[in-house]
């Protein structure tokens, strides 16, 4: 066990070991450890790995959070080990378990099968795609338009994201917060050229619309990207480009109801959402909404300020229109 | 305690039993609720998928509302105060965006100045309210109940944005049902998502992750789910059966709405808490549950 | 067996744009790579890339400056060709989609950079070489290149005087295969690891290099170790030039600004070599801090400013040192950055070698000379990166493949298998630790010929001590500890090399600084070092230096 306030900490770091040359099964390995402050869960494992057991194999090279290559599930979150402070993860919980990333197989230790990952991050055609006349020198982008990169650019296609994905946990096909972010930096890059034909691809199942919104990406990024933002951007620009999926019906169809009454009409919404056969579908659902008292209102009244919310619409509409190039 | 009080849609629609419920514990505790009645959708995201600039526009014409009565907001759904939250953060940090926004409210008479803050109504209980006074007026024993507690991804994620939980080691709703004297059940899918935002796009997918949260919990022994978040009791409980399907076995985990919990622990009656709405009924767990017997003293002399 | 017309060696930078443009040129390309091409070290570096590209600028003066800061060792007709091609390679890069930040009007932005008389650093925030990174492995996802990432290289096959393949072993599995190939180009950059402080990663053992050398190419300049001033005390990792280009000031321990002293015009902004033997010496006169590092001063810029230029500086300081840059200085120190000398080539990328190409930090040819300024380590891999692939796949156009690796195959195999059984006293980590010790202690900022003598008989002795390690580790699936005894021997060869060609040269110029010998000597040793390997030990040649324009002069800043 850690003892608190120590400027040395003496604790068992627990490590998930996998080898399938050895046995089907995974377990867990310990080693008592002195853990200074400002070492890394990666010097903890270089320690294990040189001195202990160089049978330990974990992917490492940069020590600098910006190569990508140690993303692991720390204390059951997943992050780059080279960059996390052991003493205050021991602080906060007592205890340190180092496993491999979530949402991926498992190769050896942890050593995770990155294939799926990079699968989904070639199948958004991650390269630009200019235009058929590039200038003589420099593509002339201002200043505001290239910082919209900024919540992408400097992925390091870690992983963390996509181990952390709620919706990838259930669905192994959706693109993913790697994929989908990549995705961004190309649609919002004035370079590009293919934004109508990206947005199409995108908004196909398993893409834009398949993120449940959890903020898991957002919240582990060892680089600050903001993949729900990138791909909620995504979403209100294939809207804007008249891309029609599940996803624009639904959000459109709340969307309306908001602007006819001033709130969300669930009724209307989910009827124009599932249209008269989905709706059929969902049947059971409906049967036991309606006995249990559950219905919502087929009309709503629209609040007061009715007046003032189509007119602050119409402001909004004047210079969205305004600042279009 | 005085809040300006954003019920949301759904909570006074479908899921109008967390309005009431909301009402009855307010009343109980002495927070003094200002609805804003003319308030509109926080957007819930989909309005923000289609058209940002408006939900950020509306979302500050609650705030200027809420200003100008002086008061802070009280939300009771996760997803309301992540929307509301991001936009009052965005306002906040952004004075050239507020000018902007100012600029098109002023055409309707309003300003907003940045000066709201937006709680949660599980903060305010925990940290206004107090968990020792809540404790003081439980009327129930719930020390028979394992209570799994749902947060929903959007009230403890961004950290960054909701300063008041550890997004990773959340334990607010924790500590409050071990102050309502139930036992907190502690699994992983209380962090996680409940799949409701794309229940419309991928039934399955979304069923799918419902089920894992709650078969999860019950794996651990929970009797009861709470939630912070309509959004989420709608996937979990409308939608149980479903999830039901999809994971091959029965699942039957009743879930409360946060202030249903609180109102059943401080002794509101089942029938006004309109737990009769739910679709997985708690009735059954209900009835495992009496009054809390006050301390006696034993007799004296032996039986 | 696999075989292709040009196999290219590491996915970094220089790789990448090697591969991109033998496959232009119509080459069956692949690349073989130790690890995923983007976790290639190209990501680490920050600032900049130099071009002689604003209104205003000339590749002369990019050249001159080059030159100058190489302490006159650089081959000057290379130097022409790297700042002539530099302003429109910038421009191809920009056009593949790199994002380089631009001002409001759409201009790209450029940063002062050590030993450059203008401005003229263009970036991409202070993540340049992520960037750039990016963008060409991007290029080789669209074109389709084909890729064997995680294989490790273990030897390259000269057949009849020219190279005919390389063996390479599967990290994932732990199978060695032959990779037939009409050319290579090795591009498998730093080596700076036998360094006990090194801004490189942990995988960067210079195999490529080890592997040429081995392979009959020569090495050039070997000696030129380029200590980077500003590391950050403790892991050692880079703290961008880039900092002090936009205003950081480097302080000693009494609180001085000591660079003036040292390089009166250029102060903190002089050529790291000047910048590290500077600090190491404030270290020596006892005015640094205890553990001999000193303070680099963002606090005037104001933390909005450094998050926004140097968004890089600022999350390595709050995350690996508990330093806000905002409120307070940054503790520095020198650690090995970059080796100048490497594999030998010409301006088109040829060893001497038919069939071995090489370039990036792995080549010399030599741009850098003696000391290399900051933003042109990223200017050289693509500039050429793009030579060695181009005149690789006209190589391999007019070539035959020739047979023959089986022996080679055999070898290796043999070779493997003895590394995994044998039971040997000796830790591989324990040995590498020594290495670095005492290339740190012996052969670093400040040199003589007494440690250096002794150094060259400690890794002479550690070279002997190497068949008696212990890899500790049987398996064959990702056997990093069977990898990490494989890169000892690479670090082994290189740090000889090294040393004999530090102890050899009886000057101090640029990034060699000798106390013994502490004066520039033209009329002896204005010339290249050349290290072969002759089986059973290492020679050492000497080559003109190549002068085009430019007469060697004091150099002063």
């Amino acid at each position: 066990m850690a003892a608190a306030g120590a400027d040395v900490l003496v604790t068992k770091i627990k490590v998930y070991r996998f080898d399938p040359e050895v046995a089907k099964a995974a377990h867990y390995d310990e080693w008592d450890l002195d853990v200074k402050p400002g070492q890394t869960v990666l010097d903890l494992l270089h320690e294990v790995h040189y001195f202990h057991d160089p049978t330990l194999s974990f992917r490492r090279s940069c020590r600098s959070a910006i190569c990508g290559s140690c993303a692991m599930n720390i204390n059951g979150r997943t992050g780059l080990s080279c960059n996390t402070q052991a003493k205050p993860l021991l602080d906060r919980d007592g205890y340190l378990i180092v496993e491999p990333m979530k949402n991926m197989p498992v190769l050896k230790d942890l050593v995770a099968d990155m294939g799926g990952f990079w699968k989904a991050v070639y199948d958004i055609d991650p390269y630009l795609r200019p235009g058929a006349d590039p200038p003589k020198g420099p593509y002339v982008v201002p200043k505001h338009r290239m910082d919209l990169l900024k919540i992408a650019q400097d992925c390091i296609m870690c992983g963390s994201c996509l181990s952390e994905c709620t919706s990838r946990e259930a669905n192994p096909e959706y693109l993913g917060p790697a994929a989908l972010a990549k995705a961004y930096r190309f649609v919002a890059d004035a370079r590009d050229d293919a934004s109508v034909e990206r947005l199409k691809e995108y908004s196909q199942p398993n893409g834009i619309w398949d993120c449940d919104t959890c903020l898991y990406c957002n919240e582990v990024c060892p680089m600050g990207v903001k993949p729900m933002d990138a791909i909620m951007y995504m979403r209100e620009k294939a809207i804007e480009a008249g891309i029609h999926s599940q996803g624009s019906k639904h959000a459109l169809a709340f969307y309306d109801t908001l602007l006819e009454t001033g709130k969300l009409n669930e009724f209307k919404t989910a009827i124009k959402s599932l249209g008269i056969p989905g709706l059929v579908a969902q049947s059971p659902i409906a049967a036991k909404v309606v006995l249990h008292g559950k219905t919502p209102d087929l009309r709503k009244k629209p609040i007061k300020g009715m007046a003032d919310v189509k007119k602050l619409a119409a402001l909004v509409e004047k210079k969205r229109k305004g600042a279009k190039k | 305690m005085k809040y300006a009080y954003f019920p949301g849609c759904v909570g006074q629609d479908s899921c109008a039993e967390l309005d009431a419920s909301t009402k009855l514990i307010a009343e109980e505790l002495g927070i003094e609720l200002v609805e804003l009645v003319d308030a509109t959708c926080s957007g819930a995201g989909f309005v923000q998928d289609v058209n940002y600039d408006l939900s950020l526009v509306l979302n500050a014409r609650t705030f200027a509302m809420a200003e100008k009565l002086g008061l802070d907001i009280l939300t009771v759904c996760s997803t309301c105060q992540f929307n509301l939250d991001r936009a009052n953060d965005q306002l906040k940090s952004d004075p050239a965006k507020l000018a902007d926004v100012n600029g098109m409210l002023a055409e309707v008479g309003l300003r907003y100045n940045g000066n709201v803050e937006i709680k949660h109504i599980l903060w305010v209980l925990v940290n206004e309210v107090g968990l020792a006074s809540l404790q003081r007026r439980v009327k129930v024993d719930l020390s028979g109940l394992n209570i799994a507690s749902f947060y929903g991804c959007q009230l403890i994620r961004p950290g960054t944005l909701h300063k008041y939980d550890d997004p990773d080691r959340p334990e607010y709703f924790e500590r409050l049902i071990a102050a309502l004297g139930g036992k907190p059940v502690d699994y992983e899918g209380r962090k996680k998502c409940c799949g409701f935002p794309i229940t419309f796009v991928n039934e399955e997918a979304s069923m799918t992750m419902n089920a894992k949260n709650m078969v999860e919990a019950k794996d651990k022994g929970a009797d009861l789910m709470a939630t912070s978040c309509p959004l989420c009791h709608i996937n979990l409980d409308l939608y149980q059966g479903k999830a039901e399907k999809t994971a091959g076995q029965r699942i039957d985990l009743p879930i409360l709405h946060l202030p249903q919990l609180v109102g059943l622990a401080i002794g509101i009656s089942p029938e006004r808490l309109r737990l009769k709405r739910h679709i997985v009924s708690p009735k059954a767990v209900l009835e495992r549950v009496q009054p809390k017997e006050e301390a006696v003293a034993p007799p004296i002399g032996g039986a | 067996m696999k075989r292709h017309d040009v196999l290219i060696l590491g996915g970094g930078l220089a790789g990448a744009s090697a591969a991109r443009v033998a496959h232009q040129a119509g080459a069956d390309v692949a690349i073989v790579s130790k690890l995923s091409p983007l976790r290639s070290h190209t990501v680490a570096a920050a600032g900049g890339i130099n071009a002689a590209l604003a209104a205003g600028d000339t590749w002369e003066g990019h050249a001159f400056d080059t030159i100058k800061g190489s302490d006159f060792l650089a081959d000057q007709d290379s130097v022409e060709i790297l700042c002539r091609e530099a302003p429109n390679l910038i421009v191809e890069m920009d056009h593949l989609g790199t994002p380089f930040s631009r001002d409001e009007s759409g201009t790209l932005f450029n940063r002062p950079f050590g030993g450059m008389r203008q401005a003229r650093a263009f970036f991409a925030g202070d993540r340049t070489g992520l960037a750039l990174m990016q963008t060409a492995w991007e290029q080789l996802v669209k074109a389709g290149v084909t890729l064997y990432e995680e294989w490790a290289a273990t030897s390259l096959i000269v057949e009849n005087g020219r190279f005919s393949g390389l063996i390479a072993y599967r990290i994932a599995d732990g199978t060695l295969e032959e990779f037939q190939g009409k050319a290579v180009v090795v591009c498998t950059g730093p080596g700076g690891q036998m360094y006990l402080k090194s801004t490189n990663a942990v995988t960067c053992t210079g195999d490529g290099t080890a592997l040429a050398f081995r392979a009959g190419c020569a090495l050039k300049d070997m000696e030129f170790v380029q200590f980077h001033p500003t590391s950050l005390h403790g892991p050692n990792i880079l703290i961008t030039e880039a900092a002090r280009g936009e205003g950081g000031i480097l302080k000693n321990a009494k609180g001085e600004r000591f660079m003036e002293k040292y390089s009166p015009k250029m102060v903190d902004l002089a050529p790291r070599d000047i910048v590290s033997r500077s600090i190491q010496t404030e270290a020596n006169e006892g005015r640094a801090f205890p553990g001999g590092y000193v303070h680099l001063d963002l606090t005037h810029l104001g933390a909005a400013r450094i998050k926004e230029r140097l968004p890089e500086v600022y999350q390595f300081s709050t995350e690996f040192a508990g330093v806000d840059p905002g409120k307070e200085p940054i503790p520095i120190e020198p650690a090995q950055h970059y080796i100048m000398g490497g594999i030998a080539t010409n301006n088109a990328g040829a060893t001497n070698v038919p069939g071995i190409f090489a370039a990036g930090e792995c080549a010399c040819v030599s741009l850098h000379g003696a000391n290399r300024l900051g933003g042109n380590a990223l200017l050289e891999c693509i500039a050429f990166g793009k030579h060695a692939g181009a005149a690789a796949a006209a190589f391999a156009k007019k070539t035959a493949q020739i047979a023959g690796g089986e022996q080679i195959l055999q070898q290796e195999d043999r070779r493997v298998d003895w590394l995994l059984k044998t039971e040997g006293g000796e830790r591989v980590e324990a040995l590498r630790l020594e290495l670095k010790q005492v290339m740190w202690d012996n052969v670093g900022v400040f040199r003589n010929e007494q440690d250096m003598a002794a150094a060259l008989a400690a890794v002479r002795a550690l070279r002997k001590r190497y068949p008696s390690i212990r890899v500790g580790a049987p398996g064959k699936q990702f056997n990093y500890a069977l990898i990490e005894a494989m890169e000892l021997r690479n670090l082994l060869d290189l740090s000889e090399v090294i040393v004999m060609g530090a102890l050899a040269r009886r000057e101090s110029r640029g990034a060699h600084s000798r106390t013994d010998f502490p004066s520039r000597d033209d009329p002896n040793w204005l010339k290249h070092t050349l290290a072969w390997w002759r089986g059973d030990r290492i020679e050492l040649t000497y080559e003109p230096v190549r002068i085009t324009q430019w007469q060697p002069q004091e150099r002063t800043y």
